[in-house]
């Protein structure tokens, strides 16, 4: 990525457009055949040009209904994939947290799944090593850490797969639905968590349907609709604007 | 491509946990872990020796050992060319989810089957050592068929890992597009068994075919990577065989098999480059086949 010349926990996008190409029927080689030349992908637009600048320490909480091409920004920042048109430039490094645990193994212990997806998320073992102590105290998982996954509960599972996640340190964390997890004292956990983060001046980009969640830990929100931005600013302002879109009051005339 | 080789670099550390989960995945949850892997094969050579040894009556001393030798690096071509295939369709999730080097996905399978590979040849080789010093102490009789070139092994799996991750670069990306592509890869594995020196020599060859004709189809014949590595790995390992059926011994390792060797190494590195350019131009595209 050429995010050498940013500062870090910078992002800037200018253009940004993604088209996604869906083959119809794709995955056989009988279609490809029967198809032949004549076919035409089918082309999904998720994004439509997007300009968006966010500085260090931002905390920017993105809206909008389901395909306004929230995820798929996400994913473009997490360097998931690339954008079919535009720039787009972060600055240091990006934990993508679109799911907790992304590389998990049912058959491996815990403390074997956090080094593999500790290090999926970009620390080295080392710093794995350092940190085994706290993730596994923040996880509250003392006691199974060394049986194999497939004995947790799902709970334990997204609180292990969370904790690695607040403890790798990259500059910007982008984070899909998955801010509070677990019970509501985990979930407390989690938010005061994020606080430390945001106070350490790491930059996060996530997208929540939880309005309180939102209010809560956004600093700034950002409404996309039909993958472009909609409206921009402080929080309380954006939310309710939506929250009356949504609502079916007729924002404007 | 440069660039991309050196952004691997950094990441070895995740490759060498990956390469690690999956043999830990493979080897854990059975009893015999490691051992079970070695059953398979031993199968096969067990049966192949009962058809050759006593129905066919082609007899050679010691003929399962040539068959197994042979196996080794076949299973690691067949089974790391399988692995890899559907390696990206495994990490499908992973991959949508995640931002490493793509590339790290085959390769972490075929690093793996290579390690397994190294410890199923090594006991092998304590195998042969230990049953021809069984067999002496026995019967009286010095058959020791390992050969002091077995050192030089290293050189025949370097080609095969070079050929196995070329060939796992092109079919990995094929297979996440089209699932088909794993059913004929299969099937093709099948096919090319048989067309390498596993469970015959390749002398054999010449021998039905005397002349210049033979000698044109031997050359065709080594031109395949996996028959010449196959065969320099037999011949560096054991020593010239009587062949079945025929009064014929198989040749040492020669200047012609280290020639053949040469080919093989030239022909499977530029396989390997062709394959991670391949690979290195799609591989931002991958996680968008959900």
């Amino acid at each position: 990525m050429a995010g050498s010349e940013l500062r870090n926990g910078v992002i800037e996008a200018r253009g940004l457009h993604k088209i996604f190409e869906l083959p119809f029927q794709y995955g056989t080689l009988k279609a490809l055949v029967i198809s032949g030349a004549n076919r035409k992908p089918e082309v999904v637009h998720a994004l439509r040009g997007v300009d968006l600048t966010v500085a260090a320490g931002e905390a920017v909480a993105l809206l909008g209904r389901n395909g306004s091409g929230k995820s798929t920004l996400l994913s473009l920042v997490g360097h998931i994939y690339e954008p079919t048109e535009g720039d787009l430039t972060v600055g240091g490094r990006v934990a993508p947290l679109l799911e907790l645990g992304a590389g998990f193994h049912p058959d491996l212990t815990g403390v074997e799944n956090i080094e593999l997806n500790g290090v999926i998320l970009g620390l080295t073992r080392k710093q794995v090593a350092e940190r085994l102590d706290a993730i596994i105290e923040f996880a509250e998982l003392r006691e199974k850490i060394g049986v194999p996954l497939r004995t947790y509960s799902s709970g334990m599972q997204t609180r292990l797969g969370f904790s690695v996640a607040v403890h790798t340190d990259a500059d910007i964390l982008v984070v899909d639905e998955v801010l509070a997890v677990g019970d509501e004292a985990f979930q407390e956990k989690c938010f005061a968590r994020i606080e430390e983060l945001k106070r350490s001046g790491r930059t996060i980009l996530f997208v929540s349907h939880e309005m309180t969640d939102v209010l809560r830990v956004a600093t700034r929100v950002v409404w996309l609709k039909d993958g472009r931005v909609h409206m921009d600013g402080a929080p309380e302002p954006v939310v309710q604007r939506y929250l009356e879109e949504a609502h079916g009051q007729p924002a404007a005339p | 491509m440069v660039s991309e080789f050196k952004d691997l670099l950094k990441y070895r550390e995740l490759l060498t946990i990956l390469v690690v989960r999956d043999l830990k995945v493979r080897y854990k949850n059975s009893v015999l872990g490691f051992g079970w892997s070695l059953l398979n094969p031993l199968v096969q050579v067990l049966v192949i020796t009962v058809v050759f040894k006593f129905l066919m009556r082609g007899g050679t001393a010691n003929y399962s050992a040539y068959v197994f030798c042979a196996m080794l690096p076949w299973l690691f071509f067949s089974v790391g060319t399988m692995d890899a295939a559907n390696s990206l369709v495994m990490y499908r999730e992973v991959m949508r989810k995640t931002s490493f080097p793509r590339e790290l996905i085959p390769l972490a399978y075929v690093v793996a089957n290579l390690i397994h590979f190294t410890l199923s040849t090594l006991v092998f080789l304590v195998y042969m050592a230990v049953g021809s010093i069984v067999w002496w102490r026995v019967t009286g009789i010095w058959d020791f068929a390992l050969q002091p070139t077995v050192l030089l092994l290293p050189i025949p799996m370097f080609g095969m890992l070079l050929l196995v991750a070329g060939v796992s670069f092109f079919v990995s990306v094929w297979t996440l597009y089209y699932t088909d592509v794993l059913y004929l890869t299969d099937s093709l594995l099948k096919v090319l068994m048989w067309l390498a020196p596993v469970m015959y020599f390749p002398e054999v060859l010449r021998e039905r075919m005397p002349g210049l004709r033979g000698e044109l189809v031997y050359f065709l014949y080594m031109l395949d990577p996996l028959a010449s590595f196959i065969t320099a790995f037999r011949k560096l390992t054991l020593a010239p065989a009587k062949m079945p059926g025929s009064e014929l011994i198989t040749q040492p390792m020669g200047g012609e098999e280290w020639f053949y060797l040469g080919i093989g190494i030239l022909t499977s590195g530029t396989l390997a480059m062709a394959g991670y350019c391949f690979f290195c131009k799609r591989k931002w595209k991958l996680a968008e086949r959900a």
